[in-house]
């Protein structure tokens, strides 16, 4: 066994973990502490604008983010978001007043209002990232108790973890979420579609568009057998999963996929139990049925 | 019929002329003003007619290029604050950002053409079209350009514009979920979704909210939607800040665009 190295990280969950994605916040929490890392939610943090913010107010969007960076920068340790909108955002404020001196300063002067001041110290960082550069891959491994031989994963990434310059990843081709499940004994599927857009808020503004999307992503993962589709985003999440009736209803399709986060997944293999994990808040139920190829279902 | 006595056979017509022409003018939306009528009393019916469209032509002439300078001028302030924003001038017109984009098949404006009409200097037709709301912003265009331009930042410059300059529809999907979202998060401080989803449907659609409630059920009864909003500590202060962010929001740097 390697060396346990104890860090600590800064948690901010944003407001879709709170809901919506309420398992993703569990599996996240199990995962972190099964492999002994220590995760301490940021107090008092607030909505980080997503794209909704950013596209219309551009200098308010960044103050609301600056904020919650402003108030993890007191704890010391790197913060850490799940949600794929909520890191591009704070990555995106972290970038842009790091490089714009004006916006900095007029960032300041707001957050002055509650005696708050950015000093540009963090580090914004998806949970991934960290699971497989600091924890590392073998490290994980070793302690998997469960072996996911014969789970037949698509690996999703979505937009927005790996574009436009995150630079964790490739871009086209990222193979963090392969390898890592590639060592629990999990097989990859060629899933062209890994990086393709869902869609996001578009299911809501221009549902056709959306499902259109959405359908093709589905659609490659069956043709290539998949047994699950794992993500890394909150929305991806539900635009795969709960339109999928609607999807079926439309283009005369058969999906029946589940679809669950990839901390989920990774806390199956650590033993964890899936009430723990939050997998039974999924609508399409998934179980995983031992070492049994194509049972998984 | 007393005023009308002193007037000659000639004159009435010339008068009747005049009603006409109003009339015709008024229902081919061009105002004509009475001032100028006198001055039509010897002109051919064709003569008159061609006269109010040229002076008209010329009119939105000069209008289109006041109001395209403008716009010109702010899109490019806006481009200056944008963290290599520059980068639209090597654009190359390749066209990978249409290609690499998974929903151009639906734009009336491919995101290639919108830096083409950029150069062309047709703001108005970029922001009126439906290219810059469909934008799903999955950065797809930004990471293939060869050239490096920041496609997708661009977008969101040209919809902030056109946000402020109010050119949309009236119930407009896109901006009204950006409105419901922003005054939820102002108010709570984080965003709670039913609060949005039904804020943004009583905007544009009412009747569509009961097509939601089967996936509202199913999720309600997995525990993945909580009854009431869930609040930061200092929404008060919070306010505050908000407040004063919108004050730095109206300070536009001076930089060289």
């Amino acid at each position: 066994m390697e060396s346990e190295i104890k860090m600590e990280y800064t948690y901010y969950p944003g407001c879709s973990l709170e809901a919506s994605a309420k398992g993703y916040d569990e599996s996240v929490r199990f995962v972190f502490r099964t492999l002994g890392q220590k995760l301490v939610e940021l107090e008092d943090w607030n909505c980080c604008g997503a794209t909704y913010y950013m596209s219309t107010k551009e200098t308010t969007s960044l103050v609301i983010s600056a904020r919650n960076l402003a108030l993890a920068e007191k704890y010391g340790h790197d913060i850490v978001a799940p949600c794929s909108s909520c890191y591009t955002i704070l990555y995106k404020t972290n970038q842009i007043l790091k490089d714009n001196f004006i916006m900095k300063a007029k960032v300041d002067q707001a957050l002055k209002k509650e005696n708050l001041q950015y000093n540009l110290h963090l580090k914004v960082r998806h949970p991934l990232e960290v699971l497989v550069n600091d924890i590392g891959i073998d490290s994980i491994a070793s302690k998997a108790k469960i072996s996911l031989y014969g789970v037949k994963i698509a690996p999703y990434y979505g937009c927005q973890i790996v574009r436009p310059d995150r630079g964790f990843d490739d871009k086209e081709n990222p193979q963090m979420m392969n390898l890592l499940f590639e060592a629990l004994g999990a097989e990859n599927i060629y899933f062209p579609m890994k990086v393709r857009c869902c869609g996001g808020m578009l299911m809501t503004t221009y549902p056709d568009v959306a499902l259109e999307l959405n359908k093709k992503i589905l659609e490659s993962a069956c043709e290539n057998d998949a047994d699950v589709v794992l993500t890394t985003c909150p929305l991806c999440q539900i635009n795969l999963e709960a339109y999928q009736n609607k999807i079926n209803k439309k283009f005369k399709t058969d999906f029946h996929l589940p679809i669950l986060f990839f901390t989920q997944a990774l806390g199956l293999a650590l033993g964890g139990t899936p009430k723990e994990l939050g997998i039974q808040r999924s609508i399409i139920p998934f179980q995983l049925k031992e070492n049994v190829k194509g049972e998984a279902r | 019929m007393a005023l009308l006595s002193g007037l000659k056979i000639p004159d009435l017509i010339i008068f009747n002329k005049k009603i006409i022409i109003h009339f015709l003018f008024f229902f081919f939306g061009i105002g004509t003003s009475i001032a100028l009528l006198p001055v039509y009393q010897n002109y051919t019916w064709k003569e008159i007619i061609m006269k109010e469209l040229l002076i008209k032509r010329k009119k939105e002439k000069e209008i289109g290029v006041r109001k395209e300078d403008k716009l010109r001028n702010i899109f490019l302030l806006q481009l200056a604050n944008i963290p290599g924003g520059e980068s639209l001038k090597k654009c190359i017109q390749c066209g990978s950002c249409t290609g690499s984009c998974p929903v151009s098949y639906t734009m009336d404006i491919t995101p290639r053409e919108i830096i083409a009409l950029f150069r062309a200097k047709d703001m108005e037709s970029i922001l009126s079209s439906r290219t810059i709301w469909i934008c799903a912003s999955c950065y797809a265009c930004t990471v293939r350009c060869p050239q490096g331009v920041q496609v997708t930042d661009i977008l969101y410059a040209l919809k902030r514009l056109a946000i402020e300059q109010k050119i949309f529809p009236k119930r407009f999907p896109v901006y009204s979920l950006s409105k419901s979202f922003i005054s939820l998060a102002n108010r709570y401080g984080r965003s709670y979704e039913p609060g949005l989803i039904l804020a943004y449907f009583l905007r544009t659609n009412p009747f569509k909210v009961m097509g939601l409630i089967p996936l509202f059920l199913k999720l309600f009864f997995k525990g993945r939607i909580g009854l009431l909003p869930n609040k930061i500590k200092g929404t008060k202060i919070f306010s505050q800040i908000l407040k004063e962010a919108e004050i730095m929001e109206m300070i536009v740097p001076i930089r060289e665009a």
